[in-house]
């Protein structure tokens, strides 16, 4: 098998080989191209033609590098000017994040937590006897030794005066039984839509006529989760 | 045409052609007739190039006048100092009309020759598989016209080099030099030209 490969590369080869020795022109062929008549005028126009054609393409290429560098000028301006107007709609809309006011997330808004105003920033007011009485509230229970507690790192609400002016609230009122195992030294102030169905369940005094609909309310959320209070506000 | 007895008055002892460098100076100087003693002296040789490469009288005629304009141009690169060096540095030039023109060809789509006629295919065919004929005192030798459609179904480098190499007979280093190539580059390009005529070829066993 490899006899006959080799054997038809040497033909190939061979064939090969002629053909290129076929190219070979005669003496006859190189004289008549050689000797063609007016071929050195021919030249000489072609110097000319050529000569033109460079001394055109000089000129124009001048023209041409000079369309270009404007062309060049104007999209290095235009580029620079939607970098600038890129640039100000950055610092603007860092600006406007950073301005504007916080917004619920998703989650919040599905289980009917509303975002308090100052729920972060304010430090829970522990609900005291005091508290409930100055805030009218409908039932005035035994304030847990727990929730008197001051001078702590738990977080106070403002004062049921002190909250925002067109808003009304309850003083706390004790969801759980809080004693000095379970009583929380920080937690978190959400505000929520309870129905008023659910106030009764919850502990809360609440009108047996009234039923239906929503309130708001604060709840103070430990930090092992458990709800320790709620107010109402209106 | 008797150089020496030119009444161009150009340098040159007597009875002695003027050297090609001399003539190259007095081009540069302004001299026309100079050029033309270089045209006179040189065409033979520009000519048997582009025969080579193009077999229509015409195309060989055209690639020969645009050698040597193209020359013209370039005579301000020309630093040789010998009689031999301008014939060597005309024949690059001259290749390179060829191979920009076998380029140009080949991005035109033109294939006017590389269709072969049955009786050309038949003769290839039978070339191939006749084994009998290696002995053969009678063999019919490839035709020009035949081998010109099968090189043209080469690329304008491989083509080149082929010729150069292998009917011109230079060396590789010359072959290099000629076209700007290194050495090793002219060596892979003969090997990848040389497979790809037995390719072309191979299509007729």
């Amino acid at each position: 098998m490899f006899r006959n490969h080799d054997k038809r590369r040497a033909r190939l080869d061979r064939l090969r080989l002629e053909a290129l020795r076929a190219l070979e022109v005669s003496e006859a062929e190189v004289e008549a191209v050689a000797s063609s008549p007016e071929s050195y005028e021919r030249v000489q126009a072609r110097i000319a033609a050529k000569r033109r054609q460079r001394d055109e393409s000089a000129r124009s290429g001048g023209r041409r590098t000079s369309a270009w560098l404007l062309t060049e000028l104007s999209k290095r301006r235009r580029l620079a000017f939607a970098a600038a107007v890129a640039l100000i709609l950055l610092a603007a809309t860092a600006y406007w994040l950073r301005t504007a006011p916080n917004t619920q997330t998703d989650a919040q808004k599905q289980i009917g937590i509303l975002p308090h105003p100052a729920a972060t920033e304010h430090p829970v007011t522990p609900v005291t006897r005091d508290t409930a009485r100055g805030a009218g509230a409908e039932l005035k229970p035994e304030k847990p030794a727990a929730l008197r507690r001051t001078g702590r790192t738990a977080r106070r609400r403002p004062a049921p005066d002190q909250v925002n002016i067109e808003e009304v609230a309850t003083a706390y009122i004790p969801l759980t039984y809080i004693n000095e195992a379970t009583g929380a030294d920080s937690g978190q102030v959400m505000r929520i839509r309870v129905p008023r169905a659910m106030l009764a369940s919850m502990g809360v005094p609440a009108s047996i006529e009234r039923t239906d609909g929503f309130v708001l309310a604060d709840v103070v959320i430990g930090d092992d989760g458990l709800a320790r209070a709620i107010r109402l506000v209106n | 045409m008797d150089h020496s007895a030119d009444s161009s008055g150009l340098i040159g002892a007597p009875g002695l052609s003027p050297m090609d460098s001399e003539l190259v100076a007095a081009v540069l100087a302004g001299d026309d007739r100079a050029f033309a003693l270089l045209f006179e002296r040189y065409r033979p040789m520009v000519a048997r190039v582009a025969c080579r490469f193009f077999f229509r009288r015409e195309e060989a005629e055209d690639v020969v006048q645009e050698s040597f304009a193209e020359a013209w141009f370039a005579l301000k690169s020309f630093q040789g100092r010998h009689e031999k060096s301008f014939a060597a540095w005309l024949s690059r030039i001259t290749l390179h009309t060829c191979y920009n023109e076998l380029g140009r060809r080949s991005r035109r789509g033109e294939s006017l020759m590389s269709e072969l006629s049955e009786e050309q295919v038949t003769w290839l065919t039978e070339r191939l598989r006749d084994e009998g004929a290696e002995n053969a005192v009678e063999r019919q030798s490839i035709s020009r016209d035949l081998a010109a459609k099968l090189l043209d179904r080469l690329k304008p480098e491989d083509r080149l080099v082929l010729i150069l190499l292998e009917i011109e007979e230079r060396s590789v280093a010359e072959t290099a030099g000629i076209m700007g190539w290194s050495v090793s580059k002219v060596k892979v390009r003969a090997h990848r030209a040389r497979a790809a005529l037995r390719k072309a070829l191979k299509r007729f066993c």
